[in-house]
C-alpha cells in the first residue's frame, strides 16, 4: 500500500505544530507502508515564501517531494481579508479568496495529486484551514484522509469547511474536543474516524542538572514550551504570573522556552530561553516543577504529552476545551479560567509535592494508554485496515 | 508562614491516591465564591515589577483623637447611604455591572446589525424597484411588438386571400381568353366560308 502524506511544510527544521506530528507519524509508519511526502518549498509560515530547492530529496528515509509556492503571503493583506470574512456577511467566493491568501498557493501542489492520483492508495492531509487540503480533498474525496488538527478559532466556522468536513473518506482527530466540535459543525458522524493524535519523541538522554548549570538556573521554576505569542495566552500568563509574584512570597520562576513574537517583561523571575535543542528542553522540563499551558486555541499540544511523559503535572487554561479535557480525562493537570483560579490552582500545585506527584503518575499512566508510539500505530493500521474491507 | 499554608491547604481535600482534579477545580471555585472579590483597580496592576509602597507617615495622640472624630461624624453622616454603598461595594455589583456592561456592548453590536440590516433592506427594496419599473418598460415593448405580429399576421393572411384570388381571377381570365380565341377561330372560318360563298 502507497501512501501520500500532504502538508504545507516538512523539514527537520521546523518543530512544531502539524508539520511536526505529519513527520512523526509518517516515519512510523514507514516500516509498514511505501510512504511518500507531498508539500511546498516553503519554511516560513507567515509568508510561505519558497526556501526548499524544487523537486525530490530524501529527509530521515523518506521521499520528499516539493513544490513552489506561487505567491508568498503578505500578513497585513491577509489580516485585512480575514478581518473583513469574520465581520460581514460575505460569499462562497469570499472565502475561496480568503484561501487563497491563506496558501500556501501551491496549484502544482494540487497538479500533482490529481494526475498522479493512480499511483498512490490514500492521501493523508495535514491541517483543514490550508489550500492544499481544501482542494485536495475535493479532487479526491474518495482516497483522502482528512487529520484535521482544527483549533476552537473563528475561521472554522466558515461555509467552506463545513462542506469540506462531510467530503473525506476517513478522519484522524486529535481529540475527543476535536471530533466532537467537527461532529457539531458539519454534522460528519457518518465518516469513519478515530481519535488517534500523535506519540512523542523522548531524547534518549536528558538532564535537570545539566539544564540547571547550563542555563544558570537555581530554584524552584515552572515552565512553559511553544511559541510566545498572543494567541498561546502568553500575555495572559505574563500579567497572571506577575500578579502572583506580587501576592505570593515564592521564589518561582516562570521559564520560557521557544520562538518569541511578543516583549518579554523585564521581571528577575522570569527567564526566557529562546529555542533550545530537543534534549535541552526534556531536560528542562525534568527539572521543571509544573507545565505552563496557557494557550487559547490548542488541537492537541504536543508538549503536554510531553510533560506528562516525563511524570510532570500540567496547569492549563481551561478556555481551551481540548487541554481542559485532557486534564480531566488524566487527571494530570488544573485548569483555570481567572486570574483567582490561576492563583489558587498554582498556589495549591507550588505548596504540594504529593498532589504534583499524584498528578505526574496520573500523567504518565494517561500517555501511556494513549499516547505511545504503539497505541498510535495500532489506531492508524486498524483504520487503514477498515478502509480497505470497505473498499 | 509554614502554619498560614497549612491552613490554606487544608480548605482544599484531596484524595491523594485517587486524584480527581475537577474535584479540585470546583473546590477552588468556591473557595474562591466565599471570598470577597479583588477591586478590579487591583487586578489590573501594570506588568512593571512591584515598588516597594510609600512610607506612612507616625501620628500623635492628639492628631489621632481628631481623626477619630472625624471618622464618627462621616460614619454618622453616611448611614443613611450604608444600603447603597453596601450595594456598591458588594461584588454582586461588579457582577452585575460587568454583566450589564456585556449586555450593553451586546445591545450596541445587535443595533448595529439591525442599521446594517436596514440599510441593505433599503437597498435591496431599491434595487427591486428599479427591476419593476424595468421590467413595466419591458412589458409594455412586449405588447407592442405582440400587435405588431399580430397585425404582420393578419396582413399576411390577406395577402395570401387576395393573391389567391387574384390567381383564381387569372385562371378565369385565360379561360375565358381560350374561350375567345376558339370563339375567333370559328368565327374566322365562317367568315372564310362566307367569303367564299360570296365571291362565288
Amino acid at each position: 500500500m502507497k501512501l501520500a502524506f500532504v502538508v504545507q511544510r516538512y523539514g527537520l527544521e521546523i518543530n512544531g505544530g502539524a508539520e511536526l506530528h505529519c513527520r512523526w507519524v509518517v516515519e512510523h509508519l514507514k516500516k509498514y507502508f511505501d510512504v511518500e511526502v507531498l508539500t511546498t518549498r516553503a519554511y516560513d509560515y507567515i509568508t510561505w515564501k519558497n526556501h526548499y530547492p524544487e523537486g525530490e530529496e530524501v529527509i530521515n528515509g523518506i521521499p520528499v517531494k516539493r513544490f513552489s509556492v506561487t505567491r508568498s503571503r503578505i500578513p497585513e493583506r491577509f489580516g485585512r481579508i480575514q478581518n473583513r470574512i469574520l465581520e460581514n456577511e460575505h460569499s462562497l467566493e469570499d472565502e475561496l479568496k480568503w484561501l487563497e491568501e491563506e496558501g500556501p498557493l501551491s496549484p502544482a501542489l494540487i497538479e500533482h495529486i490529481q494526475n498522479h492520483q493512480d499511483d498512490y492508495d490514500y492521501f493523508f492531509f495535514f491541517s483543514y484551514r490550508y489550500y492544499h487540503s481544501y482542494w485536495g480533498i475535493n479532487a479526491l474525496p474518495h482516497k483522502s484522509i482528512l487529520v484535521p488538527t482544527a483549533e476552537h478559532d473563528p475561521i472554522i466556522h466558515l461555509r467552506i469547511f463545513k462542506e469540506l468536513f462531510r467530503k473525506p473518506r476517513a478522519f484522524i482527530y486529535n481529540s475527543v474536543e476535536e471530533r466532537n466540535m467537527i461532529n457539531t459543525l458539519s454534522r460528519n458522524e457518518n465518516i469513519p474516524g478515530d481519535v488517534v493524535g500523535v506519540g512523542t519523541e523522548i531524547p534518549e538522554e536528558y538532564s535537570s542538572e545539566k539544564f540547571r548549570k547550563k542555563f544558570r538556573i537555581k530554584g524552584d521554576y515552572v515552565l512553559y514550551i511553544g511559541r510566545i505569542d498572543e494567541n498561546k495566552g502568553c500575555v495572559q500568563l505574563f500579567d497572571y504570573f506577575q500578579r502572583f509574584k506580587r501576592e505570593e512570597s515564592t521564589d518561582v520562576k516562570l521559564v520560557l522556552v521557544g520562538s518569541s513574537k511578543l516583549n518579554i517583561p523585564a521581571h528577575p523571575d522570569i527567564v526566557y530561553l529562546g529555542v533550545l535543542s530537543e534534549e535541552d528542553k526534556f531536560s528542562g522540563l525534568d527539572g521543571a516543577l509544573i507545565l505552563m499551558m496557557p494557550s487559547f486555541y490548542e488541537s492537541l499540544s504536543m508538549v503536554t504529552l510531553e510533560a506528562w511523559a516525563l511524570d510532570k503535572p500540567v496547569l492549563a487554561n481551561a478556555q481551551c476545551k481540548v487541554l481542559k479535557g485532557q486534564c480531566q480525562r488524566s487527571n494530570a493537570g488544573l485548569f483555570y479560567e481567572s486570574y483567582e483560579e490561576f492563583h489558587e490552582a498554582l498556589r495549591l500545585l507550588l505548596e504540594s509535592p504529593r498532589l504534583r506527584e499524584g498528578m505526574g503518575k496520573n500523567g504518565k499512566k494517561y500517555f501511556q494508554e494513549n499516547y505511545t508510539w504503539d497505541v498510535i500505530e495500532r489506531k492508524y493500521l486498524s483504520l487503514l485496515d477498515m478502509l480497505d474491507k470497505e473498499s | 508562614m509554614g502554619n498560614e499554608k497549612k491552613n490554606r491547604n487544608e480548605e482544599i481535600k484531596i484524595d491523594h491516591e485517587n486524584i480527581d482534579t475537577e474535584d479540585i477545580m470546583g473546590q477552588i471555585r468556591k473557595k474562591i465564591a466565599g471570598q470577597p472579590r479583588k477591586p478590579e483597580l487591583e487586578q489590573r496592576v501594570p506588568p512593571e515589577y512591584s515598588a516597594s509602597p510609600a512610607p506612612i507617615p507616625p501620628q500623635t495622640e492628639e492628631s489621632s483623637g481628631r481623626k477619630a472624630k472625624i471618622k464618627n461624624l462621616a460614619l454618622k453622616l453616611m448611614r443613611p447611604f450604608s444600603p447603597l454603598i453596601k450595594f456598591v461595594v458588594l461584588p454582586v455589583h461588579q457582577e452585575l455591572r460587568d454583566s450589564i456592561q456585556n449586555l450593553y456592548k451586546t445591545n450596541q453590536r445587535l443595533d448595529l446589525l439591525e442599521r446594517r440590516t436596514n440599510e441593505n433592506f433599503s437597498k435591496v427594496h431599491e434595487k427591486l424597484d428599479q427591476i419593476d419599473q424595468a421590467t413595466i418598460k419591458r412589458m409594455k415593448e412586449l405588447n407592442r411588438v405582440r400587435e405588431y405580429t399580430k397585425l404582420l399576421h393578419s396582413l399576411s393572411h390577406n395577402i395570401v386571400v387576395e393573391l389567391t384570388k387574384l390567381k383564381i381571377g387569372e385562371e378565369r381570365l385565360k379561360i375565358t381568353t381560350r374561350i375567345l380565341e376558339k370563339d375567333f377561330e370559328f368565327l374566322g372560318g365562317r367568315e372564310k366560308v362566307l367569303e367564299r360563298k360570296v365571291f362565288e
